[in-house]
């Protein structure tokens, strides 16, 4: 239903959307061009002050900055189709926040109430009908970019993963989202369905929480990556096929498809032995660890106990308690150790690197309680302000290996669960953000 | 027997209630945090407080409690966390389509158990009793969701006949009536045929015999009147189980009744809608069972309540 300024392609490149460039006028300022002739779906044209009033709603208030994607900015309007957005200190990730930012009419972004009931962009989809578990779009006959070939689009919240999968099965529905392996096997080999890869921004991790007394010592932390095989673990619980598809093992603490992605030169391989070295090391005896479990990532539980067994081996002892869905969700911090997913909703890596230094770090981690992980708050703010792309590079690079060798987490596989849809969509493609933008360019048999 | 059904009817609202307080404290004392999961892990301390008292759960859990006592004394069961709409609306909305569920397989395992049951306890030791019998035990070894799912793969997905999913047509209740029926049948048939046999040994059908009456007559007129009594006594007891069985098709059938509405509550942390599918389920089950216990004195007059 929202266009942005810019959107991701299929392999998470940032394309012009309603922009129709962007010119970096120095380290602070760059000016936007905006596309002509765009109208929202409520008739009003799009303006330079309605992409003002989106940006500034985000930018301009500290909290919302803080707990966002953005940096402190101001905008202002050069002309009806050009802004100049200025940021309070250099911020390198502008561009891809640019992409996940919605833009609205600015009479809704003024008085956010006329969105109750209601949504209007100036996307391929107009907002029809919100009930329940159900969502139903219809095509933009006015969209800039021509009507997206297929006419109604039902988005539906179907609980069961079975009963999911049993609809695509039966041509009930098109797509299904993030499929887990026994859903991806079901299908692999029928020629009436295909999968699609999402694009690698994110993976499963297992959280620590720093205020327990051993996790806070490094050494022990990277014992306990050493003594997990994570690969074979992942090939025998998930199946060989699809990690290798879908799910490779992280080689890095940025996902992939990150932005400034370079596989780091230190690895931790599986090594039992190296990792009782670097227990005993730690001085930490009798190591009794809490972990959360449930079902919400495909064979979490098994995944969890076989983490255990690994800990168990090395002399990390860890006990698994089973949580509701819903319990896990609200409670999973509460716990030393959860397997939990993790990503970046902008494909930059200064999004992973702020879940170490802002307020997930301290939510979720408590990392505020390990006095070692204020050394990296420069390495983050360095690679942020750093605009040109060589040097930004390497910004990042020495953020990611510095946080790589500091394991705040234990990254498992850095994965994209696969679309699976049904033969009769042609041309779908998926950049992996929520909504699946990209499905305007589908067409359906 | 009126001054019967109201004791059992006060009883009956004193076992709802309790259920409902216990259901009120275990929600709140075990369950999700409702604001936490609206929010998610990023919401900050502001934003969180917003939602607790939008949710009421910012005050202790005696207040809340007596909140809730007071709109319930009013009727009213609240409005959902997760689809921000009256509880009863949604109810209201779902209520129907469990019922016609687990009511259309009622009838069919009360039919077939009739027929089937008698069927097998005539013929006893003849292959249609093994038949049975070997059935009934399949039936009570499987799970409904492996049924379900079974039914789905076969019916829905390999021959494309029925709807795997959904509350479309009539079409769309095949599936998940079948998998309640094939799962609680067997319950309900063990105990007819073993009554129908003991039933079919007794004088009044010798002498039932003799004076000619039709095998119709003599088994399901006079015959299954007999059975019935000890049969409504289980059937009280496997009301329970027919209405887990039902919110378990539901969820493996995608179909929109209670049982999905309240596996989706629970794991949003739904206290009202959670506390509302509650009352309603306990009540059916407490209605059912005094359904049962007064069948019980019209088809056995010696039956006094």
């Amino acid at each position: 239903m929202q266009d942005r300024l810019f959107e991701f392609d299929k392999n998470g490149r940032v394309v012009p959307r309603l922009a129709t460039g962007m010119r970096q006028v120095n380290p602070l300022t760059v000016e936007v061009a905006l596309r002509d002739g765009v109208t929202f779906h409520n008739g009003e044209n799009f303006t330079a002050e309605d992409v003002k009033l989106a940006i500034d709603r985000v930018s301009r208030n500290e909290k919302l900055a803080l707990n966002s994607l953005w940096a402190s900015a101001e905008t202002k309007i050069l002309s009806t189709n050009r802004v100049r957005i200025k940021t309070d200190a250099p911020f390198a990730p502008l561009i891809n926040t640019l992409a996940v930012t919605s833009i609205p009419p600015g009479s809704f972004t003024k008085d956010p109430s006329k969105f109750e009931g209601n949504d209007v962009g100036a996307g391929p989809y107009k907002f029809v009908e919100y009930r329940r578990n159900r969502v139903v779009l219809e095509a933009n006959a006015k969209y800039w970019d021509g009507k997206p070939p297929i006419d109604r689009i039902v988005l539906e919240y179907v609980s069961d993963a079975d009963a999911r999968l049993n609809a695509l099965l039966a041509g009930e529905a098109h797509i299904v989202r993030d499929a887990a392996p026994e859903q991806w096997k079901a299908t692999k080999d029928k020629k009436d369905f295909y999968a699609v890869p999402g694009w690698k921004h994110g993976g499963l991790v297992v959280l620590y929480q720093h205020n327990d007394k051993a996790i806070a010592q490094k050494a022990v932390r990277q014992a306990m990556i050493h003594a997990v095989d994570r690969e074979t673990m992942m090939k025998q619980l998930w199946g060989d096929e699809y990690v290798a598809r879908f799910a490779k093992v992280s080689d890095s603490i940025l996902p992939s498809g990150t932005a400034f992605y370079q596989p780091l030169s230190k690895q931790f391989r599986f090594d039992p032995e190296t990792a009782k070295r670097l227990l005993e090391s730690s001085g930490v005896a009798d190591v009794k660890l809490t972990f959360a479990s449930a079902t919400l990532a495909p064979v979490q539980s098994e995944i969890s106990q076989r983490i255990v067994e690994y800990l168990s081996d090395v002399g990390i002892e860890a006990e698994i308690t089973t949580l509701e869905v819903g319990k896990y969700r609200t409670d999973y911090a509460k716990y030393d150790l959860d397997v939990n997913g993790l990503g970046t909703f902008n494909g930059d890596p200064d999004a992973i690197f702020k879940l170490y230094t802002g307020p997930l770090s301290q939510a979720v981690l408590h990392l505020q309680d390990n006095p070692e992980s204020k050394d990296f708050v420069r390495l983050q703010d360095a690679q942020r302000k750093v605009v040109d792309a060589r040097e930004r590079q390497v910004a990042v690079t020495a953020a990611a290996e510095w946080l790589w060798d500091f394991q705040p987490i234990m990254p498992l596989t850095d994965a994209a669960l696969p679309r699976l849809v049904s033969s009769r969509v042609k041309n779908f493609s998926s950049n992996g953000t929520l909504g699946d933008p990209l499905l305007r360019k589908a067409t359906l048999n | 027997m009126l001054s019967y059904v109201l004791r059992r009817l006060v009883a009956s609202v004193a076992l709802i209630f309790g259920v409902l307080v216990a259901v009120f404290f275990a929600l709140r004392i075990a369950g999700a945090d409702p604001a936490r999961v609206k929010g998610g892990v990023f919401a900050s301390d502001e934003v969180m407080q917003a939602y607790r008292e939008q949710y009421g759960t910012d005050s202790s859990l005696i207040s809340q409690f007596g909140t809730f006592l007071s709109e319930l004394g009013h009727g009213r069961l609240g409005t959902s966390f997760r689809f921000e709409e009256s509880v009863v609306a949604l109810i209201w909305d779902a209520a129907p389509k469990t019922l016609l569920l687990a009511g259309t397989s009622l009838v069919i395992i009360v039919l077939l158990s009739a027929l089937l049951g008698v069927g097998a306890a005539v013929r006893q030791g003849g292959w249609a009793d093994r038949a049975i019998i070997g059935l009934t035990v399949l039936g009570l070894s499987i799970p409904t969701f492996f049924v379900g799912v079974v039914m789905v793969l076969l019916f829905a997905v390999q021959l494309g006949w029925l709807p795997a999913g959904g509350l479309s047509t009539w079409r769309s209740l095949c599936l998940p009536v079948a998998a309640v029926v094939l799962v609680e049948l067997p319950w309900q048939l063990r105990v007819v045929r073993a009554e129908m046999v003991d039933v079919l040994r007794s004088d009044y059908m010798e002498t039932a015999r003799a004076y000619g009456l039709s095998p119709f007559r003599m088994y399901f007129v006079y015959g299954l009147r007999n059975a019935a009594v000890p049969w409504l006594s289980v059937f009280g007891i496997q009301a329970g189980a027919l209405l887990g069985g039902t919110i378990v098709a539901e969820v493996v059938f995608d179909y929109p009744g209670l049982g999905s509405l309240l596996v989706q509550a629970v794991g949003a942390g739904d206290y009202p809608l959670v506390q509302g599918i509650t009352v309603v389920i306990a009540t059916l089950f407490v209605l059912f069972n005094l359904l049962a216990d007064l069948l019980q004195t019209v088809v056995d007059p010696r039956v006094r309540l």
